[in-house]
């Protein structure tokens, strides 16, 4: 176990000096600089800012010099907002896109699942309808057209909830539902379709000829065989919340990680643009690891490492 | 004998898209206590469904029983509350199934598998139901029972399998086992070692077994009685000999001629039946095995014939036994020279 753990934390560490490397190598092919932006500088300002960035130096010897403190976990300061450190500007901003993230990650499977199995058990009914009405709403219906309508009906017209800003947990109910409703309707609907077919195996009938209750055999014999796709599918979902957060946070004025996700590149902020890409790289990474391990622990059948090896 | 279950007009349809499927229509047999009854029939005849619906347990949409009884002990187990099925299923009759690759669990231990059915009809501690697990794992001739209960079905091979499916099924006890089709996914060894344990664990426990089948080699080893099953009609009812012996229905001549056989030449061909089984979707109004039927008359095209008591343990349902049907000459048609000497 330790050792398969050892040897995906270094497979890890590849991975993402193959992103870091990519990353500036497609960054740097961008073409203009932090600098041409509305105003011109007087020449030897300009001079003495390419200096101080290290990007009067050739290539290779910057990417040397980025490498060398993003060793040290430093991800240099940004050059749009001169004032601030690539570490402090995520420190600052990413606790607050953590929160809405993980809210509506939560809440995506918990009701994804439920509205998943009641379907499923209601195959073919009003209830499974209804659920699989809501699924394709959730779908197709983009995070941006959502957001809005919610803040229209329920914050502007019913006053339930804040329209936008971030002043306490109550402002975190709508952006959270909103970025939430993709990954929910996903999930119910692989939840659904995953279970109906656990449904018919013949595992099922051995449950029930044993004798036991349809509670019993849902909940023991159904529900972990019909997880497994979910379980695949949250990598991937992360990473729609994560990037998803941007149009969110912008709709809802949050001060996330989001913007500056997306305003780096047009600000040709090269260490913000290195740093919030690595770092929501990691986070990803990190997430696959979780799921890889959590097959491991549903389906006995995947052998993630040798049992008794050393 | 005691009878244990008594099945009479048994209607089982399947209501599908393109119209219905009358898999069984109108089976009546009773299966006495610690008897092994066998129902034989090719795929499609209607045997397992015919087993799966005693304990209703038949998918439900699309299947449904369209009438009859199945007395249980003076219960019609049709008219029961599914409440009270749950304490039957299990517990009075158990039930083991083809494949016993896909009928476990993959994600649940064997023990648990096994512990789950005990602790819900017995009401007992964990420990003593790991106990009684144990206890049946080394029954069914599981070697190192205590460490193989806390491993997963993939970790077992197929025989294996079957043994744990067989502990599962006897671990309360039941009256009645039902076994449909227990050997069919096994290897030849393998289907001899299952029908001998069942066998003895027959003798130990006295059990009733409904065995499903379509191996006449399987029925001849153990059965004490044999059901000839066929387009969703049972067709010849008997004890082994009778069936073996003295067969009297022309599809139970056919199913043992196409069986082959130890003592005859290499030359010898198998004589398959030719046709193909009724359509189900539209089962024609007489015999369902007229159109293979060599000695087929014009009432058998027409309506079904009635069920005739050859002698008291032996009923055929063929227009032959009809007092004015013409005879057939038993030993043409081929029953003797399927007698095994023994």
């Amino acid at each position: 176990m330790n050792r398969y753990i050892i040897r995906r934390l270094f497979q890890m560490v590849i991975t993402l000096w193959v992103i870091a490397t990519l990353t500036f190598l497609m960054m740097k092919a961008i073409p203009g600089d932090p600098f041409s932006g509305e105003k011109k500088l007087p020449e030897q300002v300009l001079k003495n800012l390419m200096s101080y960035y290290h990007l009067d130096e050739p290539i290779p010897v910057q990417y040397l010099i980025y490498m060398k403190s993003l060793l040290q976990l430093d991800l240099g300061p940004s050059i749009k907002y001169e004032t601030r450190t690539v570490n402090t500007i995520i420190s600052e901003s990413f606790p607050v896109s953590a929160q809405l993230g993980t809210q509506a990650l939560i809440l995506a499977v918990v009701t994804g699942l439920l509205l998943g199995v009641v379907a499923a058990l209601r195959h073919n009914r009003l209830i499974d309808y209804g659920a699989m009405f809501f699924a394709v709403l959730g779908i197709s219906v983009p995070s941006f057209v959502l957001a809005p309508l919610m803040q229209k009906y329920l914050a502007v017209e019913w006053e339930l909830f804040p329209v936008a800003t971030w002043e306490g947990w109550e402002y975190s109910i709508l952006p959270s539902i909103a970025l939430a409703a993709f990954p929910l309707a996903t999930i119910t609907r692989l939840m659904r379709s995953s279970m109906v077919e656990v449904l018919t195996q013949d595992y099922i009938r051995t449950a029930r000829s044993k004798g036991l209750p349809p509670y019993l055999v849902v909940f023991r014999h159904t529900i972990r065989n019909s997880i497994l796709p979910i379980v695949t599918i949250i990598g991937p979902l992360t990473v729609g919340i994560l990037t998803g957060s941007f149009v969110i946070e912008k709709i809802f004025s949050i001060p996330g990680i989001g913007k500056y996700f997306v305003e780096s590149i047009s600000n040709r902020d090269y260490p913000l643009i290195m740093g919030v890409t690595l770092f929501y790289s990691s986070l990803l990474i990190f997430v696959n690891f979780l799921v890889d391990l959590a097959y491991g622990l549903i389906d006995p059948r995947i052998q993630l490492f040798k049992k008794g090896g050393n | 004998m005691e009878s244990l279950l008594k099945v009479s007009g048994l209607q089982v349809s399947f209501e599908m898209a393109a119209g219905e499927v009358q898999a069984v229509r109108g089976v009546s047999f009773h299966l006495n206590k610690g008897e092994t009854l066998a129902i034989v029939g090719e795929s499609g005849s209607g045997k397992s469904v015919t087993a799966l619906s005693l304990v209703r347990l038949i998918p439900s949409p699309p299947g449904k029983v369209k009438s009859g009884e199945i007395i249980y002990q003076g219960k019609d187990l049709l008219k029961l509350p599914e409440r009270e099925l749950f304490k039957i299923r299990g517990s009075e009759i158990g039930m083991i199934f083809q494949d016993p690759i896909s009928s476990l669990n993959p994600t649940m231990t064997v023990g648990k598998q096994i512990i789950e059915g005990i602790r819900w009809h017995q009401k007992i501690g964990v420990t003593a139901a790991k106990e009684k697990a144990v206890q049946m794992l080394t029954l069914v001739g599981i070697p190192n029972p205590e460490k193989r209960i806390a491993q997963y079905p993939h970790e077992f091979s197929g025989g294996m399998r079957q043994r744990v499916m067989i502990a599962m099924a006897l671990a309360c006890s039941p009256k009645m086992l039902i076994a449909d089709e227990p050997t069919t996914a096994l290897d030849v060894t393998i289907q001899a070692q299952i029908m001998r344990l069942m066998k003895e664990l027959q003798k130990k426990t006295g059990t009733a077994i409904l065995l499903i089948t379509h191996d006449l080699g399987v029925v001849a080893e153990t059965a004490d009685r044999v059901a000839v099953m066929y387009g969703g009609s049972l067709v010849e009812t008997g004890l082994v000999s009778e069936i073996f012996y003295q067969a009297r229905h022309p599809y139970t001549w056919g199913l043992l001629a196409s069986m082959p056989r130890m003592d005859w030449s290499k030359q010898r061909e198998l004589q398959p039946i030719p046709g193909s089984p009724p359509d189900l979707f539209d089962p024609p109004p007489g015999c369902p095995f007229a159109d293979r039927c060599p000695y087929a008359m014009n009432a058998c095209h027409e309506e079904m014939p009635p069920e005739t008591d050859v002698s008291p343990t032996h009923r055929v349902a063929c227009w032959l036994e009809h007092p004015e049907a013409p005879s057939v000459d038993r030993e043409k048609a081929g029953y003797k020279t399927v007698h095994v000497p023994s």
